[in-house]
C-alpha cells in the first residue's frame, strides 16, 4: 500500500477519535461557558439516550459499546449511568474495590488484585500500563503497587487522581479497567561480558532492521536517521533469562553493543547497558536504538552505542540492569465506583 | 476565548474578528500539527495560515460540529499537500517516520488484484479503534493523525521512550490481527 493511501486512510478517521486525542493533550481550565455547553451537551445526550436505550442495555458489559461511545461524547453523562460494580472477575483473578475516597481535591483509591485459582500474582505484579481510568472530569492520574499479602496471593494498588478543575468531585463514579497483568519479574545488575572493548578485536558486520522502534539519549535522533545495526553474532551471554547479548563492535568510532530482550511485547523485557572501569567510573550510552528484525516482531533489540574516543578502553566492563518478567495475564477486569468524601 | 457556535457566528456574519478568535483558540494546536508534518518553521505558519483562509472560504455554508476537527483536519490536509511538494524536505519529519511504522505494518494490504480504496481501510481503522482500551485508542491516533513523536508522547503519556514504542508496535500489531481477522490481506 502506498504510503499516500495510508495517510489518507489514516486521515479520515472518525472525528470523535480526533476530538478525544485532542482532549488528551488539554490541560486549561474549562471556562465557565464551556461548562454550560458541556452539560448542555450531557443533558441532552443523556436524554436522548434514556428515549433510544433502555437503561438495562446500558447495565451490560463494562466494556460495552453504549457507554464507551457516551463517554467519547460526554464523559460525565457515561459516568452517571454506569452501574456500581465493586468487583470484577476474569481468567481466575478478582480486582475488587477497597475503598475510594477525595480529600482537598484529590482522590485514593485502593484496589486488590487475587489469584483464586493459581499462583500468578505477587509482590513484583504490575498492570502493564493496561489500565484506564474513566472520570467526568480532567484529570491526571497514576497507579502503583503499594502492598502483596502472601497469604491471600492479593497485591494491592493505589490509584492517585488529581483533577485539574477546582469543583467537587466527591460522589463522583469512577471506572478503573485494565486489560494485562504482569508478574513474577526479576531485576538483575551486574557484569555481563568481560570481551575485549578494542576497536580491533574483529570485524562486525551491519545491516538495515527491519523496523526501527525508537531510541532514547541526546543523540538517538542523529543515530535513528538510516540506522544500521549489528548483525547478531548468536548468544554470546545471557546474564538472565529473556535477555541476551548478541553483538558487540564499532560502527565507525562508535562502540555498539546489542542486547535482544526476547518476547518483549508480552513480557515487558527492558534494561540498560553501561560501563564501568576498575575505579568504579560508569559511563553512559550516548544513544540507544530498539528495532525488531523481521516482520513477526517477537524479539526486540536495543543497541546501545558508546564514545570511548578519549578512554582507556581496556579498562572497562560491560554492565546491565535488567527487568524480565514470565507471567503475562491477559482478562477484561473493569469495576465502577463512587467517590466518598473523608469527614 | 469564544464556545465554537460562537466562532462560527462570527464567521456566518463575516466578521473578522472570528479568525482571531480562531488563531487564539486554536493556533497553538494548527501549529504543532504542522509541525509535526513539516519540521519547517515557516512552512508551518504559512500552512496555519491556509487554514484560515480555507475555515473563513468554507464556512458559510459549512457549519462543522465539532469544528475542532474540522480545523485540524483542514491543517492536517494542508500540511501534507505542502510536504509531498517540497521534495528539499529531509526524511525527518515525524510524519514521515510514523507514516514508516504504519507502512511497514500495512505493506502489503493494498494489491493490485485487491484494490482497497483509502476510505475502506478508514473505515476498518475505525472499527479497529473501537476496539482498544482509551489509553491506546489516544496514543494510535497522537502518533499518526497527529504525527506526535515518540518523546512528546512519553512526555503526555508519563512513560519512557522505549515503553511507548512498545506500546506502539503492540498496537500495530493488534492492528494486523484484526485487519486479517476482517478478511483483509496483510
Amino acid at each position: 500500500m502506498r504510503k499516500k493511501d495510508i495517510s489518507d486512510a489514516i486521515g479520515n478517521i472518525n472525528d470523535r477519535y480526533i476530538e478525544e486525542a485532542a482532549d488528551f493533550q488539554r490541560k486549561k481550565k474549562r471556562t465557565g461557558k464551556s461548562s454550560i455547553l458541556q452539560k448542555s451537551v450531557a443533558a441532552a445526550a443523556s436524554f436522548i439516550l434514556v428515549f433510544i436505550l433502555s437503561v438495562s442495555t446500558l447495565v451490560a458489559a463494562d466494556f460495552s459499546p453504549a457507554y464507551e461511545f457516551l463517554y467519547t461524547l460526554s464523559p460525565s453523562a457515561a459516568q452517571k449511568l454506569k452501574p456500581v460494580s465493586m468487583i470484577s472477575e476474569d481468567n481466575g483473578i478478582k480486582i475488587e474495590v477497597i475503598s475510594a475516597y477525595v480529600e482537598s481535591g484529590e482522590a485514593k483509591i485502593l484496589i486488590s488484585v487475587q489469584d483464586l485459582e493459581e499462583d500468578r500474582i505477587d509482590e513484583t505484579t504490575d498492570l502493564f500500563d493496561s489500565f484506564s481510568i474513566n472520570t467526568s472530569f480532567d484529570c491526571s492520574s497514576s497507579c502503583e503497587n503499594i502492598k502483596y499479602d502472601a497469604e491471600t496471593e492479593t497485591a494491592v494498588f493505589l490509584i492517585s487522581i488529581s483533577q485539574w478543575d477546582k469543583y467537587d468531585i466527591a460522589d463522583e463514579k469512577i471506572t478503573f479497567s485494565v486489560r494485562e497483568i504482569l508478574s513474577n519479574k526479576e531485576t538483575y545488575e551486574g557484569s555481563i561480558s568481560t570481551l575485549n572493548l578494542d576497536k580491533n578485536s574483529g570485524s562486525v558486520k551491519i545491516f538495515t532492521p527491519y523496523s526501527v522502534l525508537g531510541g532514547s539519549g541526546a543523540n538517538s535522533e542523529k543515530y535513528m536517521e538510516d540506522f544500521q545495526a549489528l548483525v547478531s553474532q548468536g548468544d554470546i551471554n545471557s546474564p538472565v533469562s529473556g535477555v541476551a547479548l548478541t553483538a558487540i563492535g564499532y560502527v565507525g568510532e562508535k562502540l555498539h553493543i546489542q542486547i535482544r530482550y526476547d518476547s518483549a511485547l508480552e513480557t515487558d523485557n527492558h534494561g540498560y547497558v553501561y560501563l564501568k572501569n576498575s575505579d568504579g567510573d560508569v559511563l553512559d550510552c550516548e544513544a540507544s536504538i530498539s528495532f525488531f528484525t523481521d516482520e513477526g516482531e517477537k524479539d526486540m533489540y536495543s543497541e546501545y552505542i558508546f564514545d570511548l574516543s578519549d578512554k582507556n578502553v581496556s579498562d572497562y566492563v560491560i554492565y546491565g540492569k535488567f527487568t524480565t518478567s514470565n507471567m503475562h495475564i491477559k482478562g477484561k477486569w473493569s469495576v465502577t465506583f463512587p467517590l466518598e468524601k473523608v469527614r | 476565548m469564544e464556545e465554537d457556535s460562537k466562532i462560527i457566528d462570527l464567521l456566518y456574519k463575516r466578521e473578522e474578528q472570528a479568525l482571531i478568535e480562531l488563531s487564539e483558540k486554536y493556533g497553538t494546536a494548527c501549529k504543532r500539527i504542522a509541525g509535526n508534518i513539516l519540521k519547517n518553521h515557516r512552512d508551518a505558519e504559512e500552512c496555519v495560515n491556509d487554514t484560515y483562509l480555507a475555515v473563513w472560504n468554507t464556512i458559510p455554508p459549512k457549519n462543522p460540529n465539532p469544528l475542532r476537527a474540522y480545523i485540524f483536519r483542514i491543517i492536517r490536509n494542508i500540511s501534507i499537500a505542502k510536504y509531498h511538494e517540497n521534495t528539499c524536505i529531509k526524511r525527518n519529519s515525524y510524519y514521515d517516520v510514523a507514516l514508516q511504522e504504519l507502512e511497514n505494518c500495512l505493506m502489503a494490504v493494498m494489491t493490485v488484484e485487491q484494490e482497497m480504496e483509502a476510505n475502506e481501510l478508514s473505515d476498518l481503522l475505525d472499527g479497529f479503534l473501537e476496539t482498544l482500551d482509551k489509553r491506546s485508542r489516544i496514543m494510535f491516533v497522537r502518533r499518526y493523525w497527529y504525527s506526535d513523536s515518540i518523546s512528546d508522547l512519553a512526555e503526555r503519556f508519563q512513560i519512557s521512550n522505549n515503553n511507548v514504542s512498545v506500546r506502539l508496535s503492540r498496537i500495530r500489531g493488534k492492528l494486523k490481527r484484526y485487519l486479517k481477522k476482517e478478511g483483509v490481506e496483510v
